[in-house]
């Protein structure tokens, strides 16, 4: 019999033995990605490989996490796997994301048959290929990407097999990171399956097994419940990449929703189709993008597993941006296309749920990498880092500044660290003043680092996007501000680059890196002039930008509100406007 | 005669704790706390105590006191109006933290505000680099427009963060030298003092906090000690710190922020005490209220101690006791969720409307609903009597809320609810020891708090420990743990090192560099240099990891060996840590730490004579208490009337004014010569 409260001991023995693989991760692996961006995932499966608990730490892994794990099971059966194998893989096109993503699994073992299976996902800082970091902004096919893993077994029965290490390890320019995190990743697993079988030992294998299919149904069935309360109807929503690394014609993500009894359908048909360049999504990405925003607008509360895909029926046409064809590149879509995917669904979520979809967020994870060879010892290195910007403002409040949203919640690197690390000189990591989309909520300011490369030429790979088009507001609220890259040469002149560029730069370059602001949400003349004022004292909003977008006035010199100004001038506007 | 005496400020009562030093014997006083104005509450508290026990206020030999005066300041945002000095291009860090969110799927989830707003940060020119270097000079001149801005803004308190600072502070200093000269009245906190460490945002974030809570640690004990002075008692007065250690006031009005969190750090202390006359040198303690549960492990008689903790929002990196909190307390909401599991907290119904058992309007069931269904807790009155209690609206509660939408009974709804607030907290146990390398079983059990000894034996039966101990008075352990700790300081030093080039002589030099710092400060403070030791130890990880693991070291001049055994012994730890090491890998060492203790007299509490094993004297009644599916007739004892060597086999209930005691059955209870109780047969072996 299930019970209520069994459930949810269950749930929370479950969670916690993801979380503690997570520590395990994160706490001893070397990669930045993993170690201080957190840009990895732990989850324990049913033997079939269904996903039952994840401790993510990024929306993105979502997606990738629920089918990994099934696809390899393929070409894996039961009777080719023994105590103590451990699978790797990272080719988007059986089940991934993008190459440096590396996922690594453990069957756990038990009186000869497979209860249960560990897992966790972790972004590898290289893997080889065109450029540093493995993420080229203008790679043309995914053999310029990375070496690409297909499902082999790296532990035999209970040994890592030191050949297949050998080869990843030649094909990767930070051998040591790899090496290291490999280990990492491996030990993770390992904690997990002491911790599953301990479960097994406390609660008996047969009541551990019917648990992990209830938190499955548990899920399914939460899910539906909020389903079953939402209108019912059809509605669309079309947004744009603005390029793909190669041109700069703008590409179309489109989404059709439907909501059914208990069911949502979500079709991406007339998307364009897949591109020349890295922008191209994999189905697990797609999918990781369509969980996140049925969760988050739904109910964040609800475990990530299995059960959440049940209820949804997702149409990602081949050879489209949202499912593209072998061998088209795949390595920036993490980056823009996967905020993209997001911003479009949750566009067509705001259509019948204004009151709880945001506006635009930045709407890219702004990735910024440096690579070459540090003066100060002559070895390789690669510094990889995305960047947050505005959150989209909603109807209950103003969008955070300078923080990561929707797919991602990756950490900063601090200064101190860039610049013990890597031979670079940080001249300035703050908000964007005037980037905000104005509204009666405000979104949020973007953000702006600016890095020096240090006495050696540099590769440089900036991916970013809202370069041209905005991230919208909503009822009424302004667009958020484009993102802007600027390079300084060392004598100090200035240039505007693309919102994609991979390039080297010589020693004394300035890169001022700034990401966009987030949209807002309803008339930014409804916005209260009091809060518009403590903008303009904090900075963020200038005097100028005050009374344009927000009709306010501010006095100059004090700083305080002039009230009768602001009435006289808010009615003129709407007059105006009108 | 000889008195110490420990007040601690808590949400709702200040206790009291006073110790007769010749007997070795405690007392204790609970008064109603004054959030308005906490040392009312205090003076109140020493008074009553003072008068009670006819004691001369020149015959305190020490006062100690820990005060959530700066804790409150933080989470209340009530702290004063301070500024962030910091270098040109980085007044936004504090701002842009880690640029996480905090919650991954709800958009509407906020950031805690900034202790500093933008308007009173401001940027001054000037670069140390990453090696101490300097690549730009300080430009003085810039400070006396940010010296006009702060006296026309009214600033109380300024933050000084540099980047790069904690390797050479001397810009830092400059400022400061400034700041003291053009506005002496103004209290100004340097982040390469409060805490020299590496990573930027974490280091300002501390620095702030310091300088936000400063002016009122600094009202609050002048105000204090101006009140102790009128009623004669000339102690100097000792504050509790968040590392377990004491400092004078005086330190406490610079390094303000080291008081925060000091509550739960001198109930672990309280537990270390207890370790000392017991014979299990490992000790888990649990601190369960209203609202949530403090957990925390001491092994071989040591606590542990962590640099990552939050508060509020905000990362406070000094080093403190390690507690592990989770929402789970009497309070603890009980409620199904959509998909039809039940779920326990985090939620609490608090002191105010309360469970729905104390009448006070609560509608919801809590974790103290399910124990007075039960019959675990007195289901007519609490405290001695002076609370009513209305078992009817318990049972109403989880009736309606639970029982009725699951189709089963109340006491079995009552049972869930146990059972899931108890999978929580093991789970909160669990993090401590089995995640850190710990084995449960190797340990006892001290619970706390009104809630921890009703709980405590459920729990060590799930994780496998052999003894529970509960202390005679364990609502009172916070106040009772400051009686029994030395003084301590801790410093800190950044020194990137890679393995092959670290070597015991250099490792000395920077040590004795701390040394000499410590002494000159204790000296200061009034401590005679016998009585102050130091332990020392170093932050090691693998080249290129982001987290490091402390490793003690030795106090004997290091040499070769030393310097390889610490390298052995970060292995051996990383492996218990994390399941595997890589000892074929060099290992860097990222700080190196001091902690200098100064040994107060030791505490000595009076042993009481074993009387015979027959507990009768203190029975009280019988009750129907609800065990494994059914009510069982279970005697009721009174603990202040149990004596030493009294023993009791389970089912029993023992109730006293602030706590209620269960022994299950198979379960025995044996009191021991300090008035403990320890449950021992709890399934452990």
């Amino acid at each position: 019999m299930i019970d209520a409260a069994t459930l949810e001991v269950m749930r929370n023995a479950l969670q916690s033995i993801a979380e503690e693989m997570g520590v395990t991760l994160i706490r001893t692996a070397l990669s930045p990605n993993i170690k201080d961006r957190k840009d990895c995932s732990t989850a324990i499966y049913t033997p079939d490989g269904r996903l039952v608990a994840q401790a993510e730490h990024i929306p993105l892994h979502l997606g990738l996490m629920q089918s990994v794990v099934k696809e390899v099971l393929k070409a894996y059966p039961r009777e080719k796997l023994s105590p103590g194998d451990a699978l790797i893989i990272n080719d988007p096109y059986i089940s991934g994301s993008h190459l440096p993503d590396i996922c690594i699994f453990l069957p756990v073992f038990y009186q000869g048959e497979i209860i249960g299976i560990m897992a966790n996902l972790a972004h590898h800082v290289d893997v080889g290929g065109i450029t540093p970091g493995s993420t080229p902004s203008n790679s043309t096919s995914i053999f310029q990407e990375g070496i690409r893993i297909p499902p082999v077994k790296i532990m035999k029965k209970g040994k890592l097999d030191g050949e297949i290490m050998e080869i990843l390890s030649r094909n990767v320019r930070t051998s040591f990171e790899f090496n290291g995190d490999i280990r990492a990743q491996i030990a993770a697993n390992a904690v997990g399956m002491k911790r599953f079988l301990e479960l097994i030992d406390r609660y008996g294998k047969e009541d551990v097994i019917k648990y992990l299919e209830e938190l499955i149904d548990y899920s399914e069935r939460a899910l539906r419940q909020e389903i079953k309360m939402l209108p019912r109807g059809s509605w669309e929503y079309t947004d744009y990449l603005e390029g793909d690394g190669i041109t700069e014609v703008p590409l179309a993500i489109k989404v059709k929703v439907n909501i059914n009894e208990d069911t949502i359908y979500l079709d991406f048909n007339g998307t364009d189709s897949q591109a020349q360049g890295p922008v191209n999504s994999t189905r697990p990405v797609t999918l990781a993008c369509v969980y996140y925003v049925v969760k988050s607008v739904l109910n964040p509360e609800i475990p990530s597993n299995e059960g959440i895909s049940l209820p949804l029926e997702v149409n990602t046409p081949e050879g489209t941006l949202v499912n593209p064809l072998y061998p088209a590149p795949v390595s920036n879509a993490n980056i823009n296309t996967a905020q993209r995917i997001a911003d479009v669904i949750l566009g067509a979520f705001s259509k019948f749920l204004p009151e709880r979809v945001p506006a635009a967020s930045a709407g890219t994870m702004g990735l910024f990498t440096i690579g070459g060879v540090d003066p100060r010892n002559g070895e390789h290195y690669s510094y990889v880092e995305t960047y947050g910007g505005g959150q989209g403002a909603s109807s209950r409040g103003d969008g955070m500044d300078g923080v990561h949203t929707n797919m991602t919640n990756t950490r900063n690197t601090p200064t101190e660290v860039i610049e013990i690390a890597y031979p670079l000189l940080v001249n300035r990591y703050s908000l964007r003043p005037d980037t905000e989309g104005p509204g009666k909520h405000r979104g949020g300011m973007g953000l702006c680092r600016e890095i020096e490369v240090l006495g050696h030429e540099a590769q440089v790979t900036l991916s970013s996007e809202r370069g041209k088009i905005r991230p919208w507001g909503l009822k009424g609220g302004k667009p958020g501000a484009n993102s802007l890259n600027i390079f300084k040469d060392a004598a100090g002149k200035e240039e505007i680059k693309p919102a994609r560029i991979t390039t080297r730069v010589d020693s004394g370059t300035k890169i001022i890196y700034n990401t966009p602001g987030g949209g807002g949400y309803g008339s930014p003349y409804e916005r209260d002039p009091l809060e518009v004022t403590r903008d303009v004292k904090k900075g963020l909003v200038s005097l100028e930008r005050a009374e344009r977008e927000y009709g306010v006035v501010v006095d100059p010199e004090r700083k305080e509100l002039d009230l009768q100004k602001t009435i006289d001038l808010r009615k003129k506007l709407l007059k105006d406007d009108i | 005669m000889s008195y110490r005496i420990a007040v601690d400020t808590g949400g709702t009562f200040t206790d009291i704790a006073l110790l007769k030093e010749k007997e070795g014997r405690v007392k204790v006083e609970k008064v109603s706390s004054t959030p308005q104005n906490p040392a009312l509450a205090v003076m109140r508290g020493i008074k009553k105590i003072m008068e009670k026990e006819k004691i001369e206020p020149s015959s305190l030999t020490y006062l100690l006191h820990g005060t959530t005066v700066a804790t409150n300041a933080l989470l209340e945002l009530k702290g004063a109006t301070t500024s962030l000095l910091t270098t040109r291009g980085f007044e936004d860090v504090l701002e842009i933290g880690r640029q996480t969110r905090p919650s991954l799927y709800d958009s509407s989830f906020q950031k805690p505000p900034p202790v500093v707003p933008r308007d009173l940060r401001f940027e001054v020119s000037e670069r140390t680099l990453y090696d101490g270097s300097i690549s730009q000079e300080l430009r003085f001149e810039e400070l006396e427009d940010i010296i006009k801005e702060i006296e026309e803004k009214q600033v109380e308190s300024v933050a000084i963060c540099f980047i790069h600072s904690y390797r050479n502070p001397r810009h830092e200093e400059l400022v400061k030298e400034v700041l003291a000269r053009e506005l002496p009245h103004l209290f100004v906190s340097c982040s390469a003092d409060v805490l020299p460490e590496f990573r930027e945002y974490e280091r300002m974030s501390t620095v702030c906090i310091n300088a936000y809570v400063m002016p009122a640690i600094k009202r609050y004990l002048e105000y204090l000690e101006e009140e102790l002075r009128k009623e004669g008692i000339r102690s100097t007065l000792y504050i509790m710190q968040s590392n377990g250690g004491i400092i004078t006031s005086g330190v406490a009005r610079e390094q303000s922020a080291r008081t925060l969190l000091s509550g739960p750090a001198g109930g672990v202390i309280a537990g270390l005490h207890l370790a000392k006359n017991i014979k299990n040198k490992n000790i888990i303690t649990m601190d369960m209220g209203g609202t949530s549960l403090d957990v925390s492990l001491i092994y071989q008689g040591d606590p542990r101690y962590s640099t990552e903790s939050y508060i509020g929002g905000y990362p406070l990196k000094l080093p403190m006791i390690e507690i592990h909190t989770i929402g789970a307390g009497g309070g603890s909401i009980a409620r199904l969720d959509q998909g039809g599991a039940l779920k326990v907290g985090p939620e609490s119904a608090g002191a105010f409307p309360g469970p729905a058992g104390y009448g006070k309007g609560g509608t919801e069931p809590t974790v103290t609903d399910a124990n007075l269904i039960l019959g675990r807790i007195n289901p007519s009155f609490l405290l001695g009597g002076e609370m009513e209690i209305h078992l009817d609206k318990a049972r109403e509660a989880v009736e309606e809320k639970l029982a009725r939408p699951l189709n089963i009974t109340v006491e079995e709804a009552a049972e869930g609810i146990l059972k899931v607030v108890n999978a929580n907290m093991v789970r909160g146990i669990r993090v401590v020891s089995v995640e850190k390398g710990f084995d449960p079983r190797e340990f006892s059990l001290v619970a706390f708090g009104g809630a921890g000894p009703l709980h405590a034996p459920d729990l060590a039966r799930e994780l496998g420990i052999k003894e529970v101990i509960l202390p005679p008075n364990p609502g009172i352990n916070s106040a009772l743990g400051m009686l029994a700790a030395d003084v301590r300081r801790d410093y800190v030093l950044t020194r990137i090192m890679q393995e092959k080039v670290i070597d015991g002589y250099a490792l000395e030099e920077l040590f004795d560099e701390m040394k000499e710092e410590a002494l000159e400060e204790l000296r200061r403070e009034g401590f005679d240099p016998d009585i102050i030791s130091f332990v020392r130890s170093a932050d090691l990880r693998y080249p290129r990891q982001a987290y490091e693991i402390n490793v003690s070291l030795s106090e004997e001049r290091l040499t070769k060996d030393d310097i390889k055994e610490m390298v052995q012994a970060y292995h051996q730890l990383h492996r218990q840590f994390y399941g595997y090491n890589r000892e074929e890998s060099s290992i860097e060492l990222v700080n190196l730490r001091l902690a200098a203790v100064g040994k107060m007299k030791s505490l000595k509490l009076e042993e009481n004579e074993l009387q015979g094993v027959d507990p009768s004297r203190a029975f009280l009644t019988y009750r129907s208490v609800y065990f494994e599916g059914g009510y069982v007739k279970t005697p009721v004892y009174q603990r202040d009337k149990l004596e030493a060597g009294n023993e009791i086999q389970g089912p029993a209930v023992i109730e006293q004014l602030d706590s209620t005691l269960i022994v299950f059955p198979q379960e025995k209870a044996r009191v021991d010569s300090l008035l403990n109780i320890l449950i021992t047969g709890t399934g452990g072996v």
